[in-house]
Order: structure tokens, then sequence, then C-alpha cells
């Protein structure tokens, strides 16, 4: 993205803040080594869990294993937009730029654990339902929060210029998941209106027997520990990058 | 604080700060009757889109009724995107935000301002967008149900939308990105309203298939108190 | 039984895209650092010790 060449003019971090940055890759890498190692190990264990541990349901066969995958996914994606919400506040309130780079790291971590989830949802849906696409009340809802941070990664995008665009996003972070829960509720009291003729799903029944749920736990805290992982790598990548404007701006000062 | 005296009473916080917000809201619609632009622009639309839905959908009477609630929103929509597109540009233009800036007010008045004259300008748009519609489809468009839903819709979406409008303004590609960053925020409006309209025009009194009319009023607190909140943010140098 | 086709594309999506990204965000990490330690030789000495006073960031090096 930025490289040496590019001249955008920025402001420079705030004084505190810039002794901050996460120039070190090295010791810290012990930490992000260990967790790695975590996450493929649970990982593995989800697997384990999902296609052997887990009984094999009786409607939907074989195929209802995307299920723990699907619905980690979902609360994986709130999770993640929880945190993109919790980070803007603390940024419009510090203005301490770390707390804007975790926005922006989960944003993104976000919208891919949200397509995922709306991809395994259409495939599960297909076999089952019959269709690529059901209106039911957590898929649409899933969706439109997809479509509110791919707007924040535009706006991001369209907005370069460095501290604006931390405030600009952090706004829509804060109104965007402030959203959330009235979006949920007026497409659940939409969707009892319409319902879909085969809407029994699977994991809105609370006889969930005790197998699937655990294993459901296992591939959720297997795919949270992968997104720890992702956010650590990308937190860094963002404050490294915040680091070479930083410094391309101390260049253009000094005149080269 | 000073005692009020018996002759000259001590203006309250509120009722100033309530003035300002109403002198702010007025300059912008006195703007706007000299010209006319965006009313006149946007009513024009209005007729428009209900045209181009009649090619596009091709309904006769009849069916036109299932479709109402969602012709007239969308096409409401669209206008008030429209509309608020218009919003910042007589400012970014003219050059003049940076001295309201300047002026010893709270920037929240300028966002209420803003939010006022947007409901008023999409207000004269209904007054007669609305009729045509309820001409046009043969529907009861003007029973105090719908226009109440109609004034809690266009409260709302000026309400989100004048917020994401300042934000816009101040990028590079403000056109595109307002629908992007409007329209999925909106979309409970959208089904709130819709709904609503659909359960009025279908003989009842208020909504029955849910508390839509709560959801449109906290959808409008919502976007009022997170906005009134949050506009300074956008403002800053 | 029949439906197996739809469960692999979904792990192999899943798995697919996730690592995808994991690799793409590393490899933007060392195009980065390369950047960095670019960016810091230009600098050089003097400099660095002014950035150092002003509080700038991997002046201690990384």
């Amino acid at each position: 993205m930025s490289s040496i060449l590019t001249r955008e003019p920025i402001a420079a971090p705030a004084g505190r803040d810039a002794r901050r940055f996460s120039a070190g890759f090295g010791k810290q890498d012990r930490v992000l080594n260990v967790l790695f190692v975590l996450t493929v190990v649970a990982m593995l264990a989800a697997l384990y869990a999902i296609f052997v541990y887990a009984p094999t349901e009786r409607v939907m066969g074989h195929v209802q294993r995307i299920f723990y995958v699907h619905v980690s996914l979902a609360w994986l994606s709130y999770l993640a937009f929880l945190v993109v919400f919790v980070a803007s506040i603390v940024y419009l309130w510090r203005r301490d730029e770390r707390w804007d780079a975790a926005a922006r790291a989960s944003a993104e971590i976000g919208v891919v654990f949200t397509t995922l989830f709306i991809i395994s949802g259409s495939l599960w849906g297909r076999p089952v339902w019959g269709t690529w696409w059901t209106w039911d009340a957590r898929l649409t809802t899933t969706a439109i929060l997809w479509f509110i941070y791919v707007a924040y990664l535009m706006l991001r995008a369209y907005v370069p210029d460095m501290p604006r665009a931390a405030r600009y996003a952090a706004v829509l972070g804060i109104v965007g998941f402030v959203d959330v829960p009235i979006i949920h509720m007026s497409v659940v009291w939409w969707r009892t209106l319409h319902p879909e003729p085969t809407v029994a799903r699977l994991d809105s029944s609370p006889l969930l027997p005790p197998e699937m749920l655990a294993t459901l736990v296992v591939a959720s805290v297997a795919f949270g520990l992968l997104y720890v992982t992702l956010m650590i790598v990308r937190v860094r990548l963002e404050r490294a990058r915040d680091e070479v404007r930083y410094l391309q701006q101390a260049l253009s000062l000094r005149g080269e | 604080m000073s005692e009020p005296s018996a002759l000259s009473p001590q203006p309250s916080a509120l009722g100033s700060y309530l003035r300002v917000v109403g002198a702010l809201a007025l300059k912008d619609l006195r703007l706007e009757s000299r010209r006319r632009e965006t009313v006149a622009g946007v009513l024009v639309f209005v007729l428009l889109v209900l045209g181009l839905f009649q090619f596009a959908l091709d309904f006769e009477r009849a069916e036109a009724r299932r479709l109402v609630p969602g012709v007239l929103w969308i096409t409401l929509l669209f206008a008030g995107l429209l509309a608020l597109g218009r919003a910042f540009a007589a400012e970014r233009d003219q050059g003049t935000l940076d001295g309201l800036l300047l002026a010893p007010i709270d920037r929240s008045a300028l966002y209420l301002a803003k939010v006022l004259a947007t409901v008023v300008m999409m207000s004269a748009v209904e007054a007669v967008a609305l009729p045509v519609f309820a001409g046009v489809f043969d529907a009861p468009l003007l029973a105090p149900g719908v226009l109440l839903t109609v004034f809690l819709g266009t409260l709302g979406f000026a309400a989100a939308g004048t917020l994401f409008a300042a934000l816009a303004a101040q990028t590079r590609a403000r056109d595109v990105l307002l629908p992007l960053l409007l329209l999925p925020l909106l979309v409970p409006l959208l089904i709130g309203a819709a709904r609503a309209t659909d359960d009025l025009l279908a003989g009842a009194a208020t909504p029955v298939s849910a508390p839509w009319w709560e959801l449109l009023a906290g959808l409008c607190a919502l976007f009022l108190g997170a906005s009134v909140l949050l506009f300074d943010a956008l403002l800053e140098e | 039984m029949q439906n197996l086709p739809y469960l692999f594309a979904t792990y192999a999506i899943v798995w697919l895209v996730l690592f995808g990204y994991l690799f793409v965000v590393a490899a933007q990490v060392r195009g980065v650092r390369r950047d960095l330690d670019l960016l810091r030789e230009r600098l050089g000495d003097d400099d660095r010790r002014v950035l150092e006073a002003a509080g700038s960031p991997g002046a201690e090096g990384g």
C-alpha cells in the first residue's frame, strides 16, 4: 500500500503515542508464535470435534456440520464489530491512534468473517432448503452488517487524510453498531410476517444435543483464537504503516 | 448567575440554543425559498421515479395495491438522498462552513438546524407527492396514520442522513459514499415505514403486524441522539 | 451422503480464505518492514537522534 515513494502529507502522530509504535517485530514475536500454535491446535481439535465427535444430524445428514463453522463465524463477526465499536469510542475520546488501528483491523477481519459466514450459509441452504439464499433473520441481519462494514472500509479508502479518516470511520463504527440490534429486531418482525416455509433452523432450536453444543463451543474457541491472532498481526501491520507515514513526513520536512 | 430582572429576564440556555437552531434553519429555508432548487428538483424526481416504477413493474391498478408501500418508500428514500446531497452544498460552494464553525455556537445546533431544514423541505415535497401517489394508486395515503408514518420516516432519514451528509461532503467521492454509508443503516427505517404503511393501507388505524411506529420513533431518537454527540467529531479541523 | 460436496466446498473455501488472508497480511508485513528499514536508513544518524528527542517511533531500533 504505502511505499516509500508516495508523498501524502499526514499529521505526525501524537507524541506520547509515537513511542508506542510496535516497530519491534522482534521479541513480541514470541507471543505471536505461541498464539499461532495455540490456534492451530484449537483448529485441529475443532476439526476432530466437528467431523468425528459430533453426531450426525438425523434430517440433514453430514451437511449439517457446516453449522459449526457457520455459527462460529457469526459470533466472531459480531465480536469483531463490537471491537470496532469500542475502539471507535475510545479513539474519539482519547485520540490515540492505536485504537484507530485496532478498529481498522477488526473491521477488515470482521468483513472477512462475515463474508465467509454468508457463503457458508448459502452453501448450507442450497442442499438443505433448495435455495442459495433465504431471507431468514440471522442471514439477513448479517448481510446488512456486511454492507455497513464494507462501507466502513470504503470510507477509509476514500479519505486518505489520516486523522480525518479515523474520526469519520469512528462515527460510522459507533452508529453502525448501535443500529445492529434495531436492524435485527426489524428483520425478525418482518420475517415473522412472511416466514420462510422451511425455516426450522437447527441452531434456533433449544433442543441442541450436548455433543453438538460442545462441538460448537470448541469451534467458536478455535475461531476466536484465530481472530486474536489475526488481530495482533493486522494491528502491527497498521501501526507499522503509520510509522512509515510518519517517517515519510519527517523525510519530506527535511527536504528530501 | 445574575438575577433576572423583571424588565429583562435572563434567557434560558435551552431557549437561546433553540433560537440559534431556528435561526440557522430559517437561513437555509430562506435560501431555498429564493432559489427553490432543492425542493423543485426533488419533487420532479419523485414524480419521475413514480413513472419509472410504473414502466418497470407494469402494474395494473389492482396489483399496485400490494406494491404501494414499497414504491412509495423507495422513491422517498432516493429523493431524500438527493436532498441530502444538497444539504451541505451551499456551505461547500460558498465556503461559509468555516464562518459557521467559528461562531460561538454549539455545533450540534448546526446539525439540528440542518435536520430541521431537511425535514421541512422533504415535507414540502411530500405534500405534493403524496396526493399524486394517492391518486395514481387510488390508495388512502392521506390518512393521519400514513402521514404520521411518513413524518417519522422523514425525521429518521434526515437525522441519520444529515450526519453522514456532513461526513461525505468533506470527502472526495461524496455522491457515491453517501448512499453506501446511509442505506444499510436505514434498512430498519425502510422496513418499519413500509410495513406500517402496508398495515394502514389494508385498513388498520395503527400498524398491527409489529410495533412499527415505536421502531421508527426509536430510530429517530437513536439517530438524533447519536448525531448530536458525534457531530462535533466530524467538523474538527 | 449425497450432499457431501457442499460440506467439502464450505470447509475448503473457509480454510482457503482464512489462510490466504493470513498469508497476504504476513506478506504485507514483510513489505512494510522493508520500507521501514529503508526509511530509517535514509534518515541517517543525526535525524534519528532528532526524532528520538521528538519522541519518534522506532528510533530505538526494532
